[in-house]
């Protein structure tokens, strides 16, 4: 069985169709990239898939492990593994981020019916991945991505990733408003976690990070729906050639 | 038998204010005109056989119990009070003169709780005066004095809960001489169906320093009342609060700064919490006198509407004599913000627990401003309890003995 499995997925915005029959299928394991020009519908998947409210599904269908995905909240998605990464991650003034952390963490533990997390372990296991993407106790402490630059705002829904170990993750437009290093740092973040048993999606407009996490499949999504799909010498194509074919498909 | 007509004749006779004064144009006390209380007998307050737990901000200090509006030395800890701190029963001082017009004053009670702090003494740990109710169609009046001597520093922290549909008519008057730092932080926390009317008057002199904040969640109406003048030179007073209302609720809260002096702070930061069925009410002047040069003002009032039907009314006011200051003041108004719940909710976090802690979060900016850390802590409990019941059944506070 797919770990995700789109099928003939059809949503609008403000009565507007934006996407309009969308396949995809990603088993655990694999690392997908969906790659597509402005407008093509690329965040309206990211935010479908998310559960955001202001997105209507009119069509097709979502299974995510072989569950009805589309019939969650939000917050249930997240619980049971899927995982956004936000384009433009949210500040929350008076929220710190390990409140955050904990919050999120306990609860999944409790949407698993287990026991909230012990402080002390909760404290050191957040520190030991912090660590590693660069992250200082100081912004740890700090409210959520309030003052951060774009780096760091990126860092830290990384780390997030790495402290709820989602099964999918989707990373909408990850590379944008990073520069080289920061790009590096997550990219290192994002590696870290693939597995067998975990799926990733990245959505993007440009090639650069594909550099950097190399997917097993690329798919080009021009007006809402995939045109084409492929392997990684897509990107490469796609990086030459443009997306000036696609849309011209799509008019 | 008399005493007990006194509030019936007060409240028929010379009359309540109604909200064709200006001051009271947004809280109308029908309410309690209908209610028509009488005052509590003396002693009523004896069935209370113990400080409840619970809805008190759990802090370290020494007591100060009134039942009923009556001190109760048997609950208190008046023998174990920091040195150079006395506590004593006294007759109440005379109504300040802005407020003698008004029927409310002359209800005013004829003995007060008086708290002094010996100049030059620094109390050693905080005062909580906790006035606790319990009774119907009832009045009460705690009153207390507070005058701390030269230099002298105290924390007071004023506690206010009860249960029944009873009226607390509430007045504090303190006064700081010259070089005093005064810690005062009140939480009015009486019952849901409780009538609350606070007027509290600050003498600040010379170098002064006063920290206020008022956190208020209680009773179906209330108003607290701050006077402060700023009688002297290099007056530092912050006077901050934060407050919520729920279905059925009203509360006021409307505070005149006066600076008389020249070279004084005054700062004001007030964060009101609105849900479906509930109303606040902000009024603020801030008066800057021909002598008050290079006066600081500020005040700022933001309100954070959790549903259509709630309402806020909110009126600043500047009112400026001097030349040479730098004053200002704002209102603002907002709702939860959609993206924000959810980014918590793409993280787990289910819709009401999102909501509360944005909520906290909102207020958290205001309770910073509580310059003493245990009250503070206090504080953010008393509201993370709040929003926890008030989402559930709304809290009963169970008072030991009192009813039967």
């Amino acid at each position: 069985m797919s770990l995700l499995e789109v099928r003939n997925l059809r949503a609008d915005v403000d009565g507007k169709e934006i996407l309009k029959g969308l396949d995809l299928t990603i088993n655990a394991g694999e690392v997908h990239a969906i790659m597509g020009p402005n407008g093509s519908g690329k965040s309206t998947l990211s935010y479908v898939l998310a559960g955001r409210d202001g997105y209507e599904v009119t069509g097709g269908e979502v299974l995510f492990d072989g569950k009805d995905l589309l019939e969650q909240a939000a917050d249930e998605r997240a619980n049971d593994g899927l995982f956004l990464a936000f384009q433009y991650p949210v500040e929350l003034p008076g929220v710190a981020g390990m409140t955050f952390l904990r919050e999120a963490v306990n609860s999944k533990r409790r949407h698993n019916g287990e026991d909230e997390i012990d402080a002390m372990g909760f404290l050191k296991l957040v520190r030991a991945k912090a660590k590693t993407l660069g992250i200082s106790d100081e912004m740890l402490k700090r409210a959520v991505n309030v003052g951060f630059s774009g780096g760091e705002k990126k860092r830290n829904e990384a780390l997030q990733m790495a402290v709820l170990e989602p099964r999918m993750m989707v990373l909408d437009e990850t590379d944008s408003g990073l520069d080289i290093d920061a790009l590096k740092v997550v990219a290192e973040g994002v590696n870290a976690m693939r597995s067998p048993d975990r799926g990733i999606l990245i959505i993007t407009h440009y090639q650069r990070l594909l550099d950097y996490i190399v997917p097993d499949k690329v798919h080009v999504l021009a007006d809402g729906q995939i045109q084409r799909s492929g392997g990684k010498e897509l990107a490469v194509e796609l990086e030459k050639k443009g997306y000036a074919e696609y849309i011209g498909a799509a008019a | 038998m008399t005493d007990r007509t006194l509030l019936l004749d007060k409240i028929g006779g010379a009359g309540l204010p109604t909200p064709r004064v200006e001051s009271w144009k947004y809280t109308d006390l029908k309410a309690l005109a209908r209610l028509n209380p009488v005052l509590a007998d003396a002693n009523s307050g004896q069935s209370i056989t113990a400080v409840p737990t619970g809805t008190l901000p759990e802090i370290e200090a020494a007591q100060i119990v009134l039942t009923n509006g009556e001190l109760r030395p048997d609950l208190s800890d008046l023998t174990a009070l920091p040195e150079g701190v006395t506590v004593e029963e006294t007759d109440a001082p005379a109504p300040p003169e802005f407020w003698r017009e008004d029927a409310l004053v002359g209800l005013a009670p004829g003995t007060a709780i008086a708290i002094r702090v010996a100049k030059g003494v620094e109390a050693s740990k905080p005062l909580h005066v906790i006035s606790i109710a319990s009774g119907d169609a009832m009045a009460i009046r705690p009153s207390v004095t507070v005058s701390l001597g030269e230099a002298a520093r105290l924390v007071l922290i004023e506690s206010h809960i009860g249960d029944g549909t009873y009226f607390t008519n509430v007045t504090a008057n303190v006064t700081l001489a010259r070089a005093a730092a005064l810690g005062h932080y009140k939480l009015q926390a009486d019952g849901r169906s409780a009538f609350h009317i606070a007027r509290t008057a600050l003498t600040l002199g010379d170098n002064t320093e006063y920290d206020g904040f008022r956190l208020s969640t209680g009773g179906t109406l209330a108003r607290d009342e701050i006077r402060a003048t700023l009688d002297g030179s290099h007056i530092e007073a912050r006077l901050n609060g934060a407050y919520m209302a729920g279905d059925g609720q009203h509360i006021d809260t409307t505070s005149f700064i006066d600076h008389a002096k020249p070279e004084c702070r005054s700062h004001q930061v007030f964060k009101g919490v609105l849900d479906a069925g509930g109303r606040g009410v902000f009024q603020g002047k801030i008066l800057v006198r021909p002598d008050a040069q290079k006066t600081d003002g500020y005040q700022m009032n933001r309100a954070l509407m959790l549903s259509p039907d709630a309402e806020i009314d909110s009126k600043p006011e500047l009112e400026i004599y001097a030349d040479d200051v730098k004053c200002s003041h704002g209102a603002t108004i907002g709702e939860l913000e959609e993206n924000q719940l959810f980014y918590l909710m793409a993280r787990g976090i289910p819709r009401d627990r999102a909501r509360h802690l944005l909520i906290e979060a909102y207020l958290a900016d205001a309770v910073e401003h509580v310059g003493h850390e245990p009250t503070r802590a206090a504080f953010q409990k008393t509201i993370s309890a709040w929003l926890q019941h008030h989402d559930g059944t709304p809290e009963t506070l169970e008072i030991r003995g009192a009813r039967t």
